[in-house]
């Protein structure tokens, strides 16, 4: 029996919904990292510079397993007023891979040490079907009709080019899709490797729908229905605050700071911009 | 758009407490994600930024830290991101909503038009 192929917004949901899980679950590298010789200024930022770092405990380790044990005490855990307690996750009082771990535990657990698990999914429907009243659960036939969509030449079998040139038409997230949000939760990942890295389990470079149906019935509830949690929508969604609330309103005079480059210890003072040009503010962090 | 508009409008990256540093409350990070924790003094907030203007590609904008104080920020309602322009004559001429739902650069670029019109 064939599947329709038609582009619904539920069909490019599914395979979405897929696509984001699959970014949750490829399995970080074992590289082991070593970055003791290079004393950069980076180096002593809070912050993962180094490319072969893609787990939070790797990113840990290297900082603060000073003695190289495998696992970081609360001593080693040198930051002011912070503790490792939010990460302690079997509450030994030290941290060790264990407690980064997945796939084990509540769900509420998983999507918290996944890191990116519900939230990217999340985000990314957000992206493509915030009007969408049924994107908070992902049903099994959405699932099917998804594959249906990508399956171009009907043969249960989806391959890369299949894959890109159907999400291309469909404007779903395709290779070179360098929009700030998809940049920001995809990096450089292509999105059918990351498919394949967590769903291809006999890496034939093919996704057969049973790969899929698996790969989906492994997130799928009692029920059978995979719940993302969604972003509000629709109705649910929170009207704007009141003006006051919600930062300075249009029209009134805009509250001046003075601030640093990050490069250098000369500031600026937004106010020193009245009477010359306008001044836009973008407001933002790295993640 | 900075590129269009770059020499009519002052633009600036704010750099603001980070949304989602692995110590915070909803943390992310790793398999391709940015990994930072939360800086606890100015220089490392100022290295973080250094870090993320780099590897987004921002470098040629202008950016600014916002202290430790979160005094922009606070001042703005920015978290976790928030596009303002501020007219010539110091008023807020446009104020978008809240990230990332709302962060829409369209609106900005409008606002942009409309204050280079008058």
């Amino acid at each position: 029996m064939k599947i329709r192929n038609t582009a619904s917004k539920t069909l490019v949901m599914g395979t979405l919904a897929i696509l984001a899980q699959a970014c949750a679950t490829t399995e970080p590298t074992n590289e082991t990292v070593s970055d003791a010789g290079s004393a950069t200024v980076e180096a002593s930022m809070p912050i993962a510079t180094d490319e072969s770092i893609d787990t939070q405990w790797e990113y840990l380790r290297d900082r603060y397993d000073g003695d190289g044990d495998g696992s970081i005490s609360a001593d080693e855990y040198d930051r002011e007023g912070r503790t490792i307690d939010g990460w302690d996750e079997d509450g030994d009082g030290v941290l060790t891979e264990v407690d980064f771990e997945r796939g084990s535990g509540s769900g509420a657990r998983r999507g918290r040490r996944g890191g990116m698990r519900d939230p990217l999914a999340r985000r990314m429907m957000s992206r493509y079907f915030q009007n969408d009243e049924d994107n908070t659960v992902v049903k099994r036939t959405e699932v099917e009709q998804a594959i249906g969509a990508y399956d171009k030449n009907f043969d249960d079998v989806l391959v890369a080019t299949e894959f890109r040139e159907r999400a291309s038409e469909l404007k779903v997230v395709t290779p070179g899709d360098d929009s700030p949000m998809v940049k920001r939760f995809m990096g450089d990942m292509d999105p059918w490797d990351t498919i394949a890295a967590g769903v291809d389990s006999d890496e034939s470079g093919e996704l057969s729908r049973a790969d899929l149906l698996a790969f989906y019935s492994k997130m799928a509830g009692d029920a059978g229905d995979w719940k993302l949690e969604g972003p509000p929508s629709g109705g649910q969604r929170q009207a704007r605050e009141p003006a006051q609330k919600n930062g300075p309103a249009v029209g009134t005079m805009a509250p001046d700071f003075e601030l640093e480059a990050p490069d250098g210890d000369q500031s600026v003072r937004l106010s020193s911009f009245q009477g010359n040009k306008p001044v836009a503010l973008i407001f933002g962090s790295y993640t | 758009m900075w590129e269009e508009y770059g020499e009519d409008v002052q633009f600036f990256i704010v750099y603001i407490r980070e949304a989602h540093a692995i110590d915070s409350r909803s943390p992310m990070g790793g398999d391709g994600m940015p990994i930072v924790e939360d800086p606890i003094s100015l220089i490392e907030r100022k290295g973080v930024a250094q870090v993320c203007m780099t590897k987004l590609d921002l470098e040629p904008i202008p950016a600014l830290v916002d202290d430790m104080e979160d005094t922009a920020n606070t001042a703005y309602h920015a978290w976790p991101d928030r596009l303002y322009l501020v007219g010539k004559d110091g008023r807020i001429a446009y104020h978008g909503g809240r990230g990332p739902f709302e962060f829409l650069p369209d609106e900005l670029e409008d606002a942009i038009k409309a204050a280079l019109a008058d």
